[in-house]
């Protein structure tokens, strides 16, 4: 036949052939969300890749309880409604999934409600510490008891790093008041700490500078470094992931005059 | 552009009522009830994933109808259409939640104020043509967006808005099952109205000013007014779509709905035929099951002979994107009227059949 009515009939062939994954019985059900190709991919794949192995190798040793992990891993590309439609395949009533590992700060953020209601524990990759309110007493975070995360919050994180910068200022022997810029794009992930951090900066003393905003993606971000060194600020916290934050202090190395005598704080 | 059916022999009309009636023929009527009867019990078969797809389809397809009204009937062009949507969206849920308006006002009253906002935009670029227009356009989209990041007072900044699930009289409504009859309710809606739209006079001066606006404007169409009022139409339904979009997902987040999704309402029109309001349907539905199906592909081909013969790995999701693409040149190439007039094609070959050449 002609080439038209092969493509055709080819197309029609994948359109009819999509379907949904089910799980077996004898198996436990995980879904994964992995961030591969969005904002967050340059941390998120290995990540996701390390999630996979560890999974794999638990079920090479024998499962849990002698049931095999039926790990469903999906690439949802840093994008919340993909990570919603994910997720009501995981919640359907007749084939829930019996935990999550969830990764960004917004779609977790944003699933908190729904998980409490369908009581399915999500272990995320995002730090934020409005997933630690279990029932939102704190009146700062939506009650959240089934989200999970081992390690500090991003906000306890910069607490401790601002801590830090506040004895190293005195250590140096540096008069008047060090000042503190938050660097990060305009995004949940970034902006978690951010409320808590000027706050606990205000309190040892800090001048806190407005926010300086670069995008998730790495870039060209001259015209923020230049900011940065115009501002004067002393202690400065990158929010972004490795790539943008590594597209920054490349600006500064490219630009000479750009060059900024700032002590860089790091997230996540 | 899209020319209607062949009319059967003996099939003659003596009144203008008769001559602009929405179904050619009786059988064409008979099978689109038919066809509404069988979706109403839809819910009752699919499983909760085909579930969901149908009520994407649903929504996205309002959204492409104000965009076909707007590329199709009036020649426009508009790559602001994710703008209106996330406006529709942000619009309900916080009409819903800050006035205690009840969803089942408060989603068209959510279109309702995304029309005055697209008359707003719509009035500069009524004046432009072509390229200028779609930068017009293309400035909506961002000034839309932009503004949705930072009113937090609005649209909660950059976290995610939290909305209200549909209630009626008192009732909220749970789940796919049930919400898929708000969306089809809200199809049938649509969808009638822009097709009885058409066969009047403000139809067909939309579809005068699309073929040619100096006749058109010779003939005493007001062009300002007619463009202004599609850009209107065309955020309705925009944010119509936005709204059932809110009260679905409860949670509205930007990510998604930038400059690609307002690009993907235009591959929606134009695979399924601009100008065409069964295309548009037809259309939305090949564009959401597109991705779908190619999820499915690559989730089966993972591991496989072709995956290590390539040595794809994980750029196995980014095949995803580029079969998209590819899919959507290959239809402006080999099908530019698109699915509408293969559609009837395929009905117009089996009409003549066996004497179709």
């Amino acid at each position: 036949m002609t080439i038209k009515s092969w493509l055709g009939s080819a197309a029609l062939a994948l359109l009819a052939g999509t379907f949904a994954a089910s799980a077996n019985a004898q198996q436990i059900a995980i879904g994964h969300l992995q961030d591969l190709s969005g904002g967050t991919s340059d941390v998120g794949t290995p990540y996701g890749q390390g999630v996979v192995d560890t999974f794999a190798w638990v079920n090479k040793n024998g499962g849990i309880g002698g049931k095999q992990l039926a790990v469903d891993s999906n690439d949802y590309g840093y994008q919340v409604p993909r990570a919603i439609a994910l997720y009501k395949k995981w919640s359907a009533p007749d084939n829930k999934v019996a935990a999550i590992m969830g990764w960004g700060t917004a779609d977790t953020e944003a699933l908190t409600g729904f998980l409490a209601n369908d009581k399915i524990p999500d272990m995320s990759g995002s730090y934020a510490a409005a997933l630690t309110d279990p029932e939102g007493s704190s009146g700062k975070a939506k009650p959240a008891p089934y989200n999970f995360f081992y390690g500090p919050s991003y906000s306890d994180a910069l607490r401790a790093e601002l801590t830090w910068a506040a004895e190293d200022w005195k250590a140096k022997g540096k008069p008047g008041k060090p000042k503190f810029v938050h660097m990060g794009a305009n995004h949940p992930y970034p902006n978690a700490p951010k409320a808590a951090g000027e706050a606990l900066a205000t309190e040892l003393g800090f001048e806190v500078l407005p926010p300086l905003v670069f995008a998730l993606a790495p870039g060209d971000y001259s015209a923020q470094c230049l900011s940065l060194k115009s501002s004067g600020a002393n202690y400065a916290y990158l929010g972004n992931t490795a790539a943008s934050n590594i597209s920054v202090m490349k600006a500064e190395e490219r630009r000479r005059r750009c060059a900024v005598p700032v002590q860089r704080l790091g997230h996540g | 552009m899209v020319a209607r059916s062949t009319i059967p022999a003996g099939d003659f009309r003596t009144s203008y009522a008769a001559d602009t009636t929405i179904f050619p023929t009786k059988t064409s009527r008979n099978f689109a009830i038919a066809g509404v009867i069988l979706l109403c019990f839809a819910p009752l078969v699919f499983s909760e994933y085909w579930l969901s797809v149908s009520i994407q389809i649903g929504i996205f397809a309002i959204a492409a109808l104000g965009l076909n009204i707007l590329v199709g009937f009036t020649g426009q062009i508009s790559i602001g259409q994710a703008g209106f949507f996330l406006l529709g969206a942000f619009t309900s849920a916080y009409i819903n939640n800050t006035y205690a308006i009840p969803v089942f006002f408060a989603i068209p009253l959510a279109g309702v104020i995304t029309a005055l906002v697209g008359l707003v935009f719509g009035l500069p670029a009524a004046r432009l043509k072509g390229l200028y227009l779609v930068i017009a356009t293309l400035a909506a989209q961002y000034i839309l967006l932009d503004f949705f990041s930072r009113a937090e007072w609005f649209s909660g900044g950059s976290v995610p808005a939290s909305a209200n699930p549909f209630s009626i009289f008192g009732y909220t409504l749970r789940g796919d099952r049930q919400y898929f009859y708000v969306v089809l309710a809200y199809v049938l809606v649509c969808y009638l109205l822009v097709t009885n739209l058409m066969r009047t006079r403000d139809g067909r001066a939309l579809i005068a000013i699309r073929d040619h606006y100096l006749s058109a404007e010779i003939m005493g169409i007001n062009l300002t007014k007619y463009r202004t009022l599609s850009f209107g139409l065309a955020a309705f339904f925009a944010g119509i779509a936005g709204a059932l979009y809110a009260h679905y997902q409860l949670v509205i987040s930007q990510e998604g709905f930038g400059i690609e999704r307002s690009i993907l309402f235009l591959a929606m029109i134009i695979i399924g035929g601009t100008g065409s309001i069964m295309g548009t349907l037809m259309g939305t539905a090949f564009v959401v099951l597109l991705p779908e199906s190619m999820e499915w592909l690559s989730h089966n081909l993972k591991g496989g002979a072709i995956d290590k013969a390539l040595a794809l790995n994980n750029n196995i999701t980014f095949l995803r994107e580029i079969a998209i693409g590819l899919i959507i040149i290959a239809f402006l190439m080999f099908e530019p009227d698109g699915l509408a007039r293969r559609w009837r094609q395929i009905k117009t070959y089996w009409k003549l059949y066996p004497f179709s050449h």
